[in-house]
């Protein structure tokens, strides 16, 4: 009977452990979902609350998560920058260079895959790599969390938001989860526009009327659709300017300087696929393309004015692959002015994504 | 003793291990349920995705990407009652596209569903009122929503083909047919059978015969070679062909 009991016991945790979510003593946070966007997932285990979020503020601007105490994720996702980097690759604490340019952080909170080659599931999950990238901040999760420990800062605002002084790395990725769930962009001017509040200039009707129109060769009529066909993969469904799959936008014909997705799956026909990302703020992102190749908008739209390099694993949208999409100078810069209008300088400056340290 | 007592206590330990896995549901004694399966074949074999096919016009073909939405699964009773085991699923043939429900005990006599998203779900709504739990919702569409026309792609087949036929060639010819806009809805109705449920599961397998769509025999031709991109109005009638052999491409186990 004893033995019995002993063994049922075995089923519980033997020793006291640190909480893995907030306590009911946190706040918690009521997120406003802007018009047009859809209800955000937010994990059963990760609830959002007032201190959890303060602390993932807390710990996105921590040098002292890097290996060397010099690099934050904020010294590569730069507020005036959209939260990216202006330089093609980011420079790491070794002096170590990248090959994929840093990701815009915008509206995170609504997508389900992170990374360029989409390896995380999860913001819990993204969290983790930079910290450990011998390219990125060089560090060891061990010695991360040592010197939170060390710093008479984090264990009152891991008590406050967790309920225990008890600093873990599931704790932190949770509460850098929660900060960057709540960096909502949703007042640029098109937010505005599809609110009523603002109307688009003449220039930005047109840019936004290409945008949502199919582009390259109509096979029936064999005329020109007219269109930059952007609309497949960065349409306005949610709000979001971007459909977060996995696409071969034609950059290349073949693939050994990144494959992408094939890098995750081991899978060929994955080869040059990488994240559909959202077009916000895309004025302030520059350079763009997964190793940031294009350094201004107008490159951009060269390289789909050009159709994309045909391949066995280019996305059926290229459609314009091989013929080209015959935008001229004056859709150019029709295009360029509605992108510009998913600016959103009230994202970039707002103080609950600042530096608090 | 000790060896009694050993055995004993592996017993134990064994039941108490048992015990700490998650439990697996069970079927409930005397309900009634239905689960309707839904596979994709090519010539009776099961239909692999970014696999390279041969169909009967001679083009070899390689789906990267086969979607569709099925709407309002429903079973039809022997009193001519319907009953629904699904109202929207998004079948992808990539894994496993089984939807189970219970129903009253009784005898069935066809299954019938929409292929497509039904019209009073498919124009001018909006995806961001759905949760993404739902696969009318703009994450669990994965990107089988329309936003010009705002309605939804109501099938998809993508890859890339040679119309060559020539074995070793690599395949670059793009596929991209999107059927979509009320137009190409269908409606599938079984022919009539006989199935009695009473206390247990049934499973309606469905099979998408997937040869029978690209083939010159359904009287509507999916040639390749010929026509191989829509988006539904942009091309209505590679979008009608398809769907009309995506219908008579459907055959029922019941």
């Amino acid at each position: 009977m004893l033995f019995g009991l002993l063994v049922f016991a075995g089923c519980k945790p033997n020793e006291p452990e640190p909480p893995d979510r907030p306590t009911v003593s946190a706040t918690p946070y009521n997120l406003v979902i802007p018009p047009l966007f859809p209800p955000m997932d937010i994990p059963a285990d990760n609830p959002l609350t007032v201190e959890g979020i303060e602390l993932g503020r807390y710990l996105f601007w921590e040098k002292k998560l890097s290996a060397d105490g010099t690099q934050s994720c904020g010294s590569c996702h730069l507020p005036e920058h959209g939260f990216s980097d202006p330089n093609q690759f980011s420079v790491g604490i070794t002096g170590a260079v990248g090959t994929r340019q840093s990701m815009a952080l915008v509206n995170l909170g609504w997508a389900y895959n992170y990374f360029w080659d989409g390896r995380a599931p999860s913001l819990e999950v993204q969290v983790l790599e930079p910290i450990i990238n011998p390219i990125e901040m060089n560090n060891t999760w061990e010695n991360a969390l040592d010197a939170l420990r060390a710093d008479p800062l984090y264990p009152p605002l891991f008590e406050a938001a967790y309920g225990s002084p008890v600093i873990t790395q599931d704790l932190a990725a949770k509460a850098m989860a929660s900060f960057l769930r709540t960096m909502i962009s949703a007042n640029s001017k098109f937010d505005r526009e599809r609110a009523g509040t603002y109307t688009f200039t003449p220039l930005e009707e047109a840019g936004f009327n290409l945008f949502l129109t199919e582009g390259g060769t109509n096979p029936n009529t064999g005329q020109p659709w007219g269109g930059a066909d952007c609309f497949h993969c960065h349409g306005p469904a949610g709000m979001q300017m971007g459909d977060y799959l996995m696409h071969n936008n034609g950059l290349d014909a073949e693939f050994s300087a990144d494959p992408g997705l094939a890098g995750v799956t081991g899978n060929p026909l994955d080869s040059g696929k990488f994240k559909t990302t959202s077009l916000r703020n895309i004025e302030l992102t520059a350079p763009y393309m997964h190793d940031g190749r294009f350094a201004t908008l107008n490159e951009v739209i060269a390289h789909y004015n050009t159709g994309g390099q045909i391949s066995t694993t280019i996305d059926p949208f290229m459609e314009a692959a091989g013929g080209g999409l015959f935008l001229d100078e004056v859709d150019e810069l029709a295009l360029i002015a509605f992108l510009k209008t998913l600016t959103d300088t009230s994202f970039i400056n707002n103080p609950a994504f600042s530096d608090p340290h | 003793m000790n060896r009694s007592f050993c055995l004993f206590a592996l017993v134990i330990i064994s039941l108490v291990l048992q015990s700490c896995k998650d439990e697996e549901p069970t079927p409930v004694p005397g309900k009634s349920s239905a689960t309707i399966t839904f596979d994709a074949r090519w010539e009776g074999t099961p239909f692999q995705i970014q696999q390279v096919y041969l169909d009967d016009f001679g083009n070899r073909i390689r789906c990267d990407k086969f979607m569709n939405y099925f709407s309002f699964i429903k079973l039809v009773a022997e009193d001519g009652s319907e009953v629904l085991v699904k109202d929207f699923v998004l079948a992808d043939y990539t894994g496993d596209n089984s939807y189970t429900a219970e129903v009253p005990s009784g005898k069935y006599t066809a299954l019938k569903f929409g292929i497509g998203v039904d019209r009073d779900y498919n124009k001018d709504q909006d995806p961001a009122q759905y949760p993404s739990s739902s696969p009318l919702s703009v994450a669990g569409s994965q990107g089988m929503f329309w936003v010009w026309n705002t309605g939804y792609i109501f099938a998809k087949f993508e890859g890339k083909a040679d119309t060559t036929g020539t074995a070793g060639v690599e395949l670059l010819s793009p596929i991209a047919i999107h059927a979509g806009d009320d137009f190409s809805y269908r409606t599938f109705t079984s022919q009539p059978f006989n199935v009695t449920i009473d206390g247990a599961n049934h499973v309606f397998a469905v099979h998408i015969n997937v040869d029978r769509i690209f083939s010159p025999d359904q009287g509507n031709v999916v040639n390749i070679a010929q026509d191989a991109i829509t988006h539904g109005g942009t091309n209505p009638d590679l979008t009608n062909n398809f769907m009309d052999n995506y219908l008579a491409a459907i055959s029922l186990e019941p």
